[in-house]
């Protein structure tokens, strides 16, 4: 699978390297940051409105700029989080707890860059595991009879247990009414129309974007409604002021690389697993470099390695995320299940196809979103100065 | 002082159960072996819905005590904590419903200006901007761009 990788670079470069695929990464960069930064508007909701927009674009460049805004949304949110103390989107939560002290401090700035470094290469080691990893289990994958399929199937509704962490049956209520609202349309064993309403539009089953527009956005709306009130009467803390320089001398950067490399292997781990998002893979990647550092309790205060860990595991987690939604199907997190719609509406299937079949566009919007990693990198040191 | 409060779980359970009971007759119309799935699975539905139900009961008596001892209890729906959300919820609904009726354009004027009066977004000059970009920006992106028939209703 590799030799036909190799074999068809030509193909998938100049799939890549057009005018509107290069300015769709682009838009998406910007439009993602900001998404990002603005609390309340998260990954998911960015990814799930824009999806309309790409309609009538070319596969490659609407599923490199989705999978952008993904990324960069992640990084975006690390801005607000370090600048002001708001988390822009909850997987930079961990980030603002030292990134905030540093801001107070006068030295937001340093971390704004530091943060946006190891955004870039936690998004970028991801989409090398993105595309190393995923053409081999699709390989697994193109074995699979229907059998297998049952099993997947299982093990997708199974997630509902590790999800459901505070309590089971509300997880299961969720989970069961999925599968009743997943009846609705014509049965394919007798093409019977259930529950249809007599609407016409309802024969085929509910379609996957309104229904991710409608579970993931209409909720947000909702929760904002009820913040809106709160935050008339929220205090502005004080913002420190902004200066220094934006990138770290190279002396104290080489001391960081080990911590964003780890961080960045755990949040691709955390993306793979079903259900688990950036939120955990930041907490995960800032735990574990807490264990190892000299200095714990720095942690909490305005440590550059809290900074790195969180900021490199989330944008992992990106790339982990992407990879058994392309290959089974099965998404590693709410942001990844709103991207295989975007995936479906272009008329691509989750599944071995994408790497035999598809595989020059497949692979075009896998490098695409490593170039934007890299764009994102640049552009984020850009806004920092 | 006896006010009547009542757990969340009252409330999604009373609500499973009477969607499980709406929708299982209708299921037993359903030719072949169309309705075994659903059935099935209402079957369960109910199941936890008077699981959660009594559970609920059971943390409305807890919550109770609680407050009677003066310590603070969160979860229990209110009117005055949870109107906004359901209205806002509700005002969707009403738009959704408008569209067909009135024309994509005319029901989306209405509800831009009506979501930013509910949300406390009151000067004149904000409200009418951001609808006309909104609206012309849909507009171009999705009639003349894209091609698409949106519904006209009565602008027709």
């Amino acid at each position: 699978m590799f030799e036909s990788f190799i074999n068809s670079l030509p193909e998938i470069a100049s799939n890549i390297f057009t005018l509107q695929t290069m300015l769709a990464i682009t838009l998406g960069v910007i439009g993602g940051m900001v998404i990002g930064a603005l609390p309340g508007l998260s990954a998911t909701m960015g990814i799930a409105l824009m999806i309309p927009f790409t309609y009538a674009m070319e596969p490659v460049a609407a599923l490199a700029m989705l999978m952008t805004i993904y990324t960069s949304a992640i990084a975006g949110g690390s801005i607000s989080a370090i600048l002001i103390h708001t988390p822009g989107t909850p997987s930079s939560a961990a980030t603002a707890l030292d990134g905030y002290p540093l801001t107070q401090r006068g030295r937001g700035l340093e971390a704004l860059g530091l943060a946006m470094i190891s955004s870039c290469l936690g998004g970028f080691i991801s989409s090398l595991a993105l595309l190393f990893i995923s053409p081999l289990l699709a390989q697994v994958a193109l074995k699979f009879g229907s059998a297998e399929n049952f099993f997947l199937g299982l093990f997708g509704l199974s997630i509902i247990a590790s999800l459901a962490s505070k309590s089971l049956s509300k997880g299961l209520i969720a989970g069961f009414l999925g599968l009743l609202l997943g009846t609705i349309g014509i049965d394919n064993n007798s093409a019977y129309p259930r529950f249809t309403l007599g609407i016409t539009e309802m024969l085929s089953g509910i379609p996957s974007v309104p229904a991710l527009i409608g579970l993931f956005s209409i909720p947000q709306v909702m929760t904002q409604i009820e913040k809106a009130r709160k935050a008339d009467k929220a205090v502005k803390d004080e913002i420190g002021e902004i200066k220094g320089r934006v990138l770290p001398p190279w002396k104290d950067f080489r001391k960081l690389i080990p911590t964003i490399g780890i961080s960045s292997v755990l949040g691709i781990m955390v993306g793979i697993l079903p259900g688990a998002g950036g939120d955990i893979g930041s907490w995960v990647g800032y735990n574990s470099a807490k264990n190892r550092s000299k200095h714990p309790e720095l942690f909490g205060t305005g440590s550059l390695e809290g900074i790195c860990a969180s900021e490199a595991a989330n944008n992992a987690v990106t790339g982990g995320a992407v990879i058994p939604m392309l290959t089974l199907g099965i998404p590693g997190s709410a942001a990844a299940s709103v991207l295989m719609g975007g995936l479906m509406i272009h008329g691509m299937t989750p599944g071995g196809a994408l790497f035999t079949k598809q595989a020059t566009t497949t692979f075009a919007i896998i490098l695409g979103f490593m170039l934007a990693n890299i764009f994102m990198g640049v552009l984020g040191l850009l806004i920092s100065r | 002082m006896k006010k009547k409060s009542l757990h969340y779980d009252v409330i999604v359970g009373a609500v499973l159960i009477v969607i499980s009971a709406a929708l299982f007759p209708q299921t037993f119309k359903f030719p072949g072996t169309a309705g075994i799935f659903p059935q099935f699975i209402l079957v369960v539905l109910a199941i936890l819905g008077i699981y959660t139900l009594i559970y609920g009961i059971k943390e409305t008596k807890q919550d109770a005590a609680k407050a009677a001892a003066g310590e603070t209890v969160n979860p229990v729906f209110s009117w005055a904590k949870d109107k906004l959300p359901l209205l806002g919820y509700a005002l969707i609904v009403v738009y959704i419903l408008l569209i067909q009726p009135l024309g994509f354009f005319l029901a989306t004027t209405l509800f831009l200006v009506g979501y930013m009066w509910f949300l406390k977004i009151r000067k004149p000059l904000t409200l009418a901007l951001v609808t006309i970009f909104v609206d012309v920006f849909l507009y171009v992106l999705f009639v003349i761009l894209l091609k698409l028939n949106l519904p006209k209703g009565i602008l027709m």
